[in-house]
Order: structure tokens, then sequence, then C-alpha cells
């Protein structure tokens, strides 16, 4: 009787250890999975498409936008363009303003600045130890290989435009005992100290780079890069460095359709382009994380293929893409999943500033300040000049899967494009190819700014795999540089444009790519002016593409971070002030 | 001790020094007119030894004029010289000469007491030779005659002259046959000889004693039997040479009486002193120059036949030599000669008086020649003084009471010549009382400078030719008094009477000769014509410039300035010795000046100080300024860029150039509205025209604005109208005008300009603001910066 009970009541105790063995378990798994997830701490991971490593070149534009932001995190220019909450500021880099005297520039060489090889960085596993080995110190040798290498892009390169405004000859005296160089400007201008820290805020190279790298990561910042871990692109503090945060690394992803989730999920702690640059309602725990927004630097555009629509297709064609009833679907307007957007000025859902109805964009200067006139046609597109199915093409493995995956649905909507359409994702090849009528492209790191760059428009070679702008210049009878009609050739650039091949456009071909050329190469604000209005006019008339929109632009922080620290502000590079980046205080 | 030892070296090195040795003959010499004595060293000669130098001394003579004889065998052996004045040697020496050089053992030296001693020095002696001399003292005269006196009688000896040629020419004498050359060659000679002979004996008196001639001294009495003898052969050689000299002179002459004659005064001598010769030979000769004197009438009286001339007649040979020898011949001259001398003589006096008178009545009719200019009172007067003693001069006739019928032609011509003068002399007489009449009255005019009265009485008297031309610049005078008297209306100003004047001066044909001063009269004419016309200029030019400096700050009523007649001419010139077109073509310069007095220079003398005051203090006048330069401004013609930029900088319409970027420029800005309202009407223009080489320019301008203008910004625009090459500048798209403010410094900047490259770009601005002042504006281009923000 007794050993029943006693079995009763084992069974009773057995049941109740059971429950709390599970219990245990699942709790020490809790843990587990809690205490396995990545350690943020002290760093900024952000995320980026794995196959699409940023190249970083301080000179010149990338498609990457990333690319183009990495320039702050290794590059010192003599001064930096740094946001502040009052605005952009230049600060001291590389140089320290002493004075301008009858158009003399005087800035002195920082000492004590050294270059990213001046330190040894092993990795072991995750583990990176820095050690200090022979120093390379910044100087005015640095400074003239620079000068040089952006002489050489010339007009490829925004710096180029820039400083022709100021120099005659990209050269300076010095520097003196002082190690003070002394840059004649031109005379043309009274100079003021902002404006002369902006001529002079180009990125600085070392003297003992290539001229013509793929790729640069020496720099004097107090970020330096270390090898990568498993595909972690990965930028240490230097032993020297002064920044905050001692850790920055790149994240990679397959695309960007989990970046929300991974912000969410701590495996980075910095979104700075979440999918369709909208508010996430993923992200909207109270207390987690935080936005900051700035000026668009990517818009979608559909470009048509003149070797296969002619210029009254074009046109038709370009009425038939309504970009506000796009954008509106894009952003699921009026739907219980709308996204809600925010711009720079801190309003909400404002989708009518970014379409965009000109090659240069809503956002950009030249449209802002009524340059270029914003081309609205809202007559009905004449479907019996178009072809019956009019192919969008889109490759969706250089970025923005989840933008191109929505745009390729909305494009095939009968009721946006009335049935003409058949858009598609294709690979790389296909568009190297020109197998498209029309081709959706995300266009990302443009510049709103006077330096909007129309080469990465125009002259980019068809291969999104690489970047590489095919222009052709030659020198006129007057030792002046001039743009070589061969510059457009059909299978070099996205509209497959070639005076040699479209006689019945040569001459408006040609014609648009002088007028590109004179934008991209002037020194000239008047002439920038008076280029753009011809380009967007001649583009135009030739409707060589629909324009769609603009993505809005804002970053997403993990609360971990201090806001305070943070400063975005209109054109300045998202991480100018990376540096002061610095986290909250723990609890 | 020691410096007695001392002297006695000296002494010792003193005394070895010495270089001649002397030679103290024992006994001493003795200066005594003697023999020959021998010199001794007591007994024995002294011996001279090889390269010795000795002396002797030899005390001075007695008395003047000795000689000192030394005689040895050893002259020509040793070198000696005998002086009054030794010092062992030393210079200087001074040798007294040996007058017996040729001698080969006598030396002879003149010596006398003067000297206290005289010294034979031996400087060379080429071997030791014994010294074996003798001396002797002696008188210089007695030791010539001693030496002499042979050879002196010898002499006079064989120099006499034979006397009897001399003794026998006496009538009967042949003198023809006398060899009157030779003879005067050989006597010549001998007395040459004895002549020379007698000067050596006188010479020799010089030095004789003054005692002698007492003295019975046989040397002397020789002597001067000597020189008695000598004396009387010299005295009958002269009278012999002259006796031979005169036959040999006129047998020179014979043929020519002309020569014979130019002797007479030799032979009259000779004549005069015929007590010295034989009378025979006297008596001789005097016939013989009576004879040759007979030829002096035929000659003298073909030479008055020939003579017919006015001149003196002057005979030759010279009949006062004629006459002279005639007289020493104590022979009467002829009647015919006497009668032709007498005609010459008148003849000679006549002519005298008649150049006398033609001399003076020259003098005085130089005067006709002389043309001495402006004669005084006294000049006419003082020549007819001299016609009158011209004719005081004219002889009698007195020829015409010689017969002498040769000479018929030179009397008549000589009556001539009389009347003639006499004639002459009472025309000139009478034609110089009348220009002494005239000249009288010449010099009273010319007390009261009345050329012109002069001109008047030469031109009445042209007659007295000589008269006018002592007047040569009379009309000159004339000239220069007209001329004077234009000049004084011309520096009274008076315009009208100087042209009237002038127009006068050149009508003007009273003057002694018109045609000669014709062109300097013109040439006066122009002159002053010239000075009329500077002076009309001058003043015209100074009243109009007086009246530009006075105004060129007046700032009201600026068209009223332009009106004033200080702007026209102080007298409009109606003469011109030229030509009408030459009138007008002045009176076009004159214009021509005060045109551009009037609109060029009289407006930029007023712009510059306007707009000087106008920049230095616009808040005083600064628009009366303003506006008096515009107001200027269009009058003015000028091309000077200063000026047209002060013009341009009041004038509201002209666009401010803008030319170069950055640089700011001033803009005065005044009100548009002439007088003042409660708002006023303001507006300025800037061209933005500035190099580059931009395809399309664009720029930023910045304006600062008066604050005074800017300061109500805030609230209401600033500006009523702004355009840009006519289209309005507005805040919109995206050109913007920024509100000036104290923030901005009271800078509106408008943005961005799209200018024409390389056109005209005018940014016109109109305001309203309530005072009525000058503001000033300034505006700057730049380009804007291609920025990254």
């Amino acid at each position: 009787m007794d050993q029943t009970v006693v079995t009763k009541r084992s069974f009773s105790w057995n049941w109740k250890l059971t429950v709390a063995a599970v219990a245990v378990v699942v709790a020490l798994a809790g843990l587990w999975y809690y205490l396995s997830l990545p350690s943020l701490t002290d760093t900024v991971a952000f995320p980026y498409i794995a196959h699409q490593k940023p190249v970083v070149d301080p000179h010149l534009p990338s498609s990457n936008a990333m690319a183009d932001k990495l320039d702050d995190v290794l590059f010192d220019g003599l001064f930096n363009l740094t946001a502040t909450p009052s605005g952009v500021v230049f600060t001291d880099g590389l140089g320290e303003f002493a004075g301008i005297d009858n158009n003399i520039v005087t800035v002195r060489l920082k000492s004590g600045r050294f270059w990213h090889d001046s330190y040894a960085a092993t990795a072991d596993g995750k583990k990176v130890t820095i050690d200090k080995k022979t120093s390379h110190e910044f100087t005015a040798k640095d400074l003239a290989f620079t000068l040089k290498r952006i002489q050489d892009l010339g007009s490829l390169s925004p710096d180029y435009i820039l400083l022709a405004q100021a120099l005659p000859v990209f050269e300076f005296e010095g520097p003196n005992e002082r190690n003070e160089v002394r840059f004649k400007f031109r005379s043309d201008r009274t100079w003021i100290e902002s404006d002369i820290k902006e001529v002079l805020s180009f990125k600085i190279l070392p003297d003992n780079a290539s001229m013509s790298a793929v790729s640069y990561n020496i720099g004097t910042t107090p970020y330096m890069s270390v090898p990568d871990y498993e595909n972690t692109i990965r930028f240490r503090r230097t032993p020297d460095g002064d920044a905050k945060i001692s850790a920055v690394q790149l994240v990679p992803f397959v695309d960007n359709s989990t970046f929300t989730t991974e912000l969410r999920n701590g495996s980075i702690n910095v979104l700075l382009e979440p999918p369709f640059g909208s508010i996430s309602p993923l992200l909207t725990e109270p207390g987690k994380f935080f936005v900051k927004s700035n000026v668009s630097s990517t818009f979608f555009a559909v470009l048509f293929n003149t070797a296969r629509l002619n210029r009254q297709q074009r046109t038709e064609f370009r009425k038939l893409l309504d970009n506000r009833a796009i954008i509106n679907r894009f952003f699921k307007v009026g739907t219980g999943q709308q996204r809600h957007t925010l711009d720079f000025k801190g309003n909400y859902d404002r989708y009518g500033d970014y379409v965009n109805d000109a090659v240069f964009p809503t956002s950009s200067y030249y449209v802002q300040e009524n340059i270029v006139q914003r081309y609205r046609d809202s007559t009905e597109s004449n479907l019996s000049i178009l072809p019956d199915t009019l192919r969008i093409r889109a490759c969706v493995n250089y970025g923005y899967r989840e933008e191109y995956t929505d745009l390729i649905d909305i494009l095939n909507d009968p009721s946006i494009t009335r049935g003409r359409v058949r858009a598609a994702a294709v690979q790389n090849d296909d568009i190297k190819r020109g197998d498209y009528d029309a081709l959706l492209l995300a266009v990302s790191g443009y510049r709103s700014n006077f330096l909007f760059d129309l080469y990465n428009l125009f002259l980019r070679e068809p291969d999104l795999e690489l970047y590489r702008i095919h222009l052709l210049t030659s020198t006129d009878s007057k030792g002046e540089q001039q743009i070589d009609p061969a510059s457009f050739q059909a299978d070099r650039n996205f509209f497959r444009l070639d005076p040699t091949l479209n006689a019945d456009e040569r001459n408006d071909i040609q014609a648009l790519l002088e007028d590109i050329y004179g934008f991209m190469s002037t020194r000239h604000v008047g002439d920038k002016q008076a280029y753009a209005q011809r380009v967007a006019d001649r583009e135009h008339d030739m409707a060589l593409g629909a324009w769609l929109f603009s993505l809005p632009s804002i970053a997403y922080f993990s609360s971990q971070f201090d806001s305070s620290s943070i400063d975005m502000y209109g054109v300045a590079s998202q991480l100018s002030t990376l540096k002061q980046w610095k986290e909250m205080p723990k609890k | 001790m020691r410096m007695r030892l001392f002297a006695g070296f000296v002494l010792l090195a003193l005394s070895g020094c010495a270089t001649f040795k002397e030679l103290e003959p024992v006994p001493p010499l003795l200066p005594s007119e003697r023999g020959f004595i021998e010199i001794k060293n007591v007994q024995d000669d002294f011996l001279l030894q090889k390269d010795g130098k000795y002396f002797m001394k030899f005390p001075r003579p007695e008395d003047l004029h000795y000689y000192i004889l030394l005689e040895t065998r050893t002259k020509k052996q040793v070198g000696s010289y005998f002086t009054a004045t030794f010092n062992d040697g030393q210079p200087p020496i001074v040798p007294i000469p040996d007058q017996g050089p040729g001698l080969d053992s006598l030396s002879i030296f003149p010596a006398d007491s003067t000297h206290p001693t005289y010294f034979w020095v031996i400087d060379r002696v080429p071997a030791d030779v014994p010294l074996t001399l003798r001396y002797r003292y002696v008188p210089q005269w007695r030791y010539t005659v001693e030496t002499k006196y042979d050879e002196y009688r010898r002499t006079l000896s064989e120099n006499m002259v034979d006397r009897t040629p001399y003794q026998s020419m006496g009538p009967g004498y042949d003198f023809s046959s006398l060899n009157v050359d030779a003879a005067l060659l050989d006597l010549r000679a001998r007395n040459g000889r004895i002549a020379a002979m007698n000067e050596a004996l006188l010479n020799l008196a010089d030095v004789f004693p003054p005692n002698i001639a007492t003295s019975k001294d046989t040397m002397y009495a020789r002597y001067r039997a000597l020189s008695a003898d000598t004396k009387d052969e010299l005295a009958f050689q002269a009278v012999y040479d002259a006796v031979l000299t005169v036959l040999q002179h006129e047998r020179q002459t014979e043929g020519s009486f002309s020569a014979f004659v130019d002797r007479a005064e030799e032979f009259g001598k000779f004549l005069g002193s015929k007590d010295q010769y034989r009378k025979p030979i006297v008596d001789y000769l005097n016939s013989l120059f009576v004879k040759r004197l007979e030829e002096a009438a035929p000659i003298y009286d073909g030479q008055i036949a020939k003579w017919y001339s006015l001149s003196t007649l002057k005979l030759v040979p010279n009949p006062v030599a004629v006459l002279g020898l005639y007289r020493s011949c104590g022979a009467d001259v002829p009647d015919n000669l006497s009668n032709e001398l007498t005609y010459a003589e008148e003849f000679n006096t006549s002519v005298a008086g008649l150049q006398s008178a033609d001399k003076k009545y020259a003098a005085a009719r130089s005067a006709l020649d002389a043309k001495k200019p402006w004669p005084d009172n006294s000049y006419y007067r003082g020549l007819l003084a001299t016609l009158a003693e011209a004719h005081k001069d004219i002889p009698t006739n007195e020829l015409e009471k010689i017969q002498t019928p040769q000479a018929y032609g030179l009397t008549d011509l000589v009556s001539r010549e009389l009347r003639s003068i006499t004639k002459r002399i009472a025309d000139l007489t009478a034609q110089y009382a009348q220009a002494r009449d005239l000249v009288d009255k010449i010099n009273e005019h010319r007390t009261m400078d009345d050329y012109r009265g002069i001109v008047q009485l030469l031109r009445d008297n042209r007659d007295l030719s000589f008269v006018v031309a002592e007047y040569p610049d009379i009309d000159e005078l004339m000239l220069k008094s007209e001329v004077a008297q234009i000049r004084a209306s011309l520096d009274a100003g008076q315009w009208r009477e100087t042209e009237n004047g002038l127009a006068n001066l050149q009508s003007d044909r009273d003057f002694l000769n018109p045609s000669q001063i014709a062109s300097k009269k013109n040439e006066n004419v122009k002159s002053l014509e010239g000075d009329l016309f500077d002076r009309v200029k001058k003043a015209t030019t100074e009243r109009a410039e007086a009246f530009a400096a006075k105004n060129a700050m007046t700032l009201g009523n600026i068209p009223a300035l332009y009106a004033d007649s200080a702007f026209l001419p102080v007298y409009v010139l109606t003469f011109s010795s030229e030509s009408q077109a030459r009138l007008l073509q002045k009176r076009r310069m004159m214009d021509d000046y005060l045109n551009q007095l009037k609109y060029v220079r009289f407006p930029e003398s007023a712009i510059r100080p306007l707009y000087r005051e106008l920049t230095r203090a616009p808040e005083e006048h600064g628009v009366e300024e303003g506006k008096a330069i515009l107001a200027h401004a269009r009058f003015y013609t000028g091309t000077d860029k200063t000026i047209r930029s002060m013009i341009d900088e009041c004038n509201p319409a002209t666009a401010k150039q803008l030319v170069k970027p950055k640089d700011y420029r001033r803009i005065i800005v005044l009100p548009v509205n002439d007088a003042p309202k409660s708002s006023n009407e303001y507006m300025f223009r800037i061209n933005v025209r500035i190099p580059s080489d931009a395809r399309f320019p664009v720029y930023d301008i910045d304006i600062k604005v008066p604050k005074e203008v800017a300061e109500k910004s805030a609230t209401a625009q600033w500006f009523s109208g702004m355009t840009l090459n006519k289209k309005a500048i507005k805040t919109e798209g995206h050109m913007r005008i920024t509100a000036p403010s104290a923030d901005n410094e009271y800078e509106a900047q408008i943005t961005p300009v799209q200018v024409e490259k390389d056109k005209d770009n005018i940014i016109e601005v109109t305001f309203k603001y309530s005072g009525y002042k000058v503001l000033e504006f300034s505006a700057m281009a730049q380009e804007p910066l291609i920025r990254k923000n």
C-alpha cells in the first residue's frame, strides 16, 4: 500500500520535476540565446549588401552610397565639412587656416597627423590588435600629390570643379618653417574664410598611394581599416585617434530586405538607408531607436533605350509612366500599410516633394532654385504610337531589392501602365547587352548641391557590377579640353545613345553630350545653371527617361547612441560627425 | 788731455787735407818795376815733384796797367794758371789769360794794384822737374812800346803817299790823265794800315801813367815822335783823298745832269772848304762846276713846256741845289733859268691856292654825300664858313704876267680853273644857305616830334636832295610815331580807335618814300593788327575766364551763366589788312576759343570742384552741386574722360560701370525731382560688364544701401522698382533680393544675376525717400561660388 502511494507520490513528483526541468532548460536556452546575440557595445555597425563591397575613392562619385559615406570615415581634408545642430561648418582637418592676404591663402599644415599605415593591424578571429609601426606623418607632399590627382581627374571629380574656382594652377608654395603653405587664389572674388575652407575641403591621400587605385583605404581619420572578419568590413579607432567609439563595421547581408529586422534584432545598430526610405513600423518601439533625416540621395528612374524607341515613342512612354501614381502606390498612400516618410525639414509624408519631373531631381539645387523647371505633362499617352509591349527591365542584385520588387509590380499593374508594360527583374548581363526597352534604375548617392553628377547618369557604362564612366576628351586648337563625341557609344551608356547609330537624333545627341560636358566641367555658376537648363530642356525634348521619384533619406539609430552626439544636416555626409558619436551612458 | 789730443788730430787731419803746396821764394818777390829777377828757394830752384800741386804768391803791382812776366823753361812741361783768387784749387777758379800764349817760355799776365795778391798755380806736374823761373813787374805801355816801336815805324814809312802828284796839280795839269780811281785805291789802302797803327798808338795813351808827359822817359819820347809823324801823314792823305774823291764823283756824273746836281751839295761843300786845298785845284773844279750848271736851263724849259696839270710842278733836278751850287761857285744865274724858275714857283703857288680852295670846297661839298643824319642848326653854317675860307684861298692870277711862251697852255689852264672854282663855291654856298634855312625849320618840328611836318618840309624841298638824304629814317620815324599813337589806343583798350588808326595807317601815302616804307608799314600794320587781335582775345579771355572762375562754384541757374555776355568777344573785329576771309577767320578763332571755354573748359572747371565738393561733403549742398554738374553737363561738349566720368557719376540715367569683380564701386545718387517733395524720387543704374571666361556669367550683386534708406526695409520694400535690362527683378524662382539690414550692414544682395556676356547689363533701381539729399550707395559684383552645401 504504501509503495502504491509512494508510486503515486513518485509520479506526482516526477511530473513536477519534469516541468521544472523543462522550465530550467527553456530558461537556460533563453539565456544562451540572449548571451549568444552579437555584442555591439562601443561599436557602430551598418549593414551592406554582401556582394557590393564599397569601393572607396574620395575624389570620385560612387554608385554605392555607402562608399561615398566612407570617405568621411577614412579621409580628412585640410578642412572637413561637418554637420552641426545649426548647419554645416568647416572644421580644421589636416590644415589650419592662417589667413589671406591679397588673395594669398596661407594654411598651416597640422603636424602629428599620421597616416593609417603608421599602424599595424592584426586580426585573430574577431580580435584585432593594433600596434604602432614606423610613423608616416602627413606632409605637404601628400597635399601636392592629392592636388595633382584631382587635376588629372578633371571634370570627373567634383573636387576639381571646386578647386578650379579658386586656383588657376593646382599648386602651392611652401611649406615654410612654420609648416605653412600658400595658395595663390584667383582675384575675381572676395574670399571669405568659409569659402576658402570649402574649396580646400577635398580629401587628402598619401603621396605613396597610386594615382589610379581601385580603392583607397589609407587615410588620417581616427578610424583605420582593419582586416575583414567573415565579410564584416571593419574599422578600428587608431591608437592616437580621438573618436568616442572604438569600432565601426559594415555587416554583410544578402539584400536590404532584412535590414530593418537586423537593426531591430541588434545585428546592426545604425541603418542609414532603410528600405523605401520610409519609417519602419518595426522600429517604432519607444526608447529603442531614434531616427534622423537628411536630403535625398537616391532616385528611381526609367531610362529609355534610344536604340529601340524613337523620340515620339519615348515621349508617349514617358507620359504613360505617371510618377505621381507610381509614388503613391510605392508608398501605399491611403492604405493601411502606408509607408510614412520624414524629410530633412521634419515634415512627414510630403510624397509630392519626392516626385521628379526632370533629369535633375526635385531635391536638387537646380530644381529647388528654379534653374530647371519641372516638366509636367498631364496629357494622356498616345498608346497607338507605342509598341504593344514595353519591356522594362531591372536588376535587383545591386541594392534596393525591396524597392525594385515593389516597383516592378507597380509597373506591371495595368491600372498604372495601361497594360502596355512588362517589367521584370533580369541579370546584369541583360542590362549590359541593352536587352530592354527601358531600364528601371536606382541612381544612388546623387548630390543635391551644385555638383549633381550627370556623368553618373549619362556616361556610366551599363554594367552594374562596376562603376565606370566612359568619358573621352580631346584638346582643341586653342588648347582647351573638349568632349569627344565618341563618349556616347551605344554599349557604353544606359540609354544606348550613339550619334553614329542614330542619324535622326545625331545633332541632339551630340549637343546633349556637349551640354553635359559643359555642365560638368565648368567652374562658373552661371555656366552650371545655363548648362543645367540646356541639359534638362534637351533631355526633356529627347525624352530619354521618366524620372519617377527620389527616396527619402532617413537613418535609424539604436538608442545605444546618444542622439545629441549625432548630427546630420542638409547635404553633409551622414557620417561626417562619426568620430563624435558616443553611446548613452550605462544606466 | 783728451781734448788736446783730439784738437791735435783735427789739425793734423786738416793739414793733411791741403792739396796745393805753396812755393815761398827766398828772397821774397818784389813788385817794383825792374828787369827779370830769378826766383829761388834760397840758392836753389824749387823742385816740382811728379803729381805735386803748387802755388806761388805774387804781390800786387805798384800801379794800374802792369804786366807780371814769368819766364820759365817748364812753361810747356807743367800745367799752370795765373789768378787773382785762389782757395786751394776750390772753385771758382778765374784764370787770368796769358797775353803771350804762343811764347814757349814767357807768360804775360796783366795785373794791377786793385788785387792784394796774385797766384801762380801749378796744378799738373807730369814728372819731377826743377823750376827755373824769372819774374818781372813792368807797366804795360812800356812793355808795348819796347816790343812794338820798330814795327810801327816800319809801317809808317812803308805806307806814306807820294805827295808829288798833288803838288803838281794846277794850270797846265792834265787832270784827265790822272787815274783817279787807282790813286784813290792805293791811297785808301795805305791810309787804312796807318790808321790802324795810329789807333793802337792812341789806345796806348790810355795806359800812360798820369805824370808821363813831364817825364823824360826815353821810351815815351820815341812814342811821341812816332805819333806826330803818323798824324802828319794821315792829314795829307785826308786832303788828297778829298780832292781825288771830288774828281772821281764829277767824272762819274758826266752825261747825267741830275746825277751831277745830286752831288751839288758835296761839290758846294768842297768849294766851301777851298782853303784846305791848293788853289789851282779849287779853281779848276769851280770852273768845271759852272760849266756843268749850264745844262739846267734847257732841261727845266723842257719840263715846263711839257707840264699841263694843276698839280705842283716839281722841276728835276732840284733847282734849289742848282742855285746853291751857282752860289758856291760864285757865279750868276742866267736870266732864262731865272725866268723859268720864277714861273715854276708862281705856278706852284697858284696850284697850292687852288688846291687849298678846292680842298675846302671839296670838304664842304662832301657834305652833299655825307648824309649827316639829322644835322643840327650849326651844321650848314659851318659848311658855309668853310666855303668862305675856300673862296679866300683862291689865288690871283699872276702867271700871265710872266713871259713864258712855252707855258701858255699851262697858264690858260690855271686861269680856267680859277674861274671854275670861284663859280662852284658860289653855287654851293647858295645851296647850303637854303639847306641851312630848311634844317632850322626841321629841327623846330623835331622838338615837337612832328615827323609828319618834317616829311612835308622835305617833300617841299625835294630839290635839296642832299638834305632829304640826311633824313633817311624820317619815314620810319613818322611810321613809328603813327604806330605809337595806334599802340597807345591799343594799350588803352580803345579797340575801335585802334582799328581806325590801323585802317588809316594802312592807306596812308604821305610818306617821303611811300613805296620804300610800304613793307615796313605793312609789317607794322600786321603786327598791330595781330596785337589788336591778341589783346581783344586776351581781354575777351580774361573777362570770360574771370567769369568762369567766379562762377565755377555757382549752384543756381546754371543755364543763365552760359547765356552771359562774358562769353562774347569784348569787341567784334571789323578790319583786316589782308582780306575779309582773314577777318572772318579771326572772328572764328575768337568764337572757337570762346566756345572752347564756354562749352569745354568752363564746364570742366566747374564740374571738377563741384564734384570734389560733392564727394567731400555730400551733405553740404550736395544735391545742388550734383544738379549743377548735370546742368553744366548739358552744355559740355568736351571729351575729357574724367569729366565725363564725373557727370556720369551724377547722372542717374547713366549706368555706373561694374567692370571688375569684387571691387565695390561708389554710386552717388541724386534725387530725380528738381525740387524737394515730401517723397522724393531717386534712381540709379548699374551696368554689369565684367570680363569673364564664363559663357553664361552670373553674379551676386551686392548693393550697400544707405542706412537711412535701408533701415525701414524690414517693414516695407526699400526700393520701388528694380530691373535688369528693363525686366523686373523680383524675389522669386532662384532670384533672391536680400533685404538690407543692420545684420548684413545694410547690404542688399541680388543673386543670381544672369548677365549677357560682353554686353551691357543694366540694373536700374528706383526708390523713394523723404529726404532731399545726396545718397551714397556702393555696389559690387562677383561670381557666386559653387559650393558643396
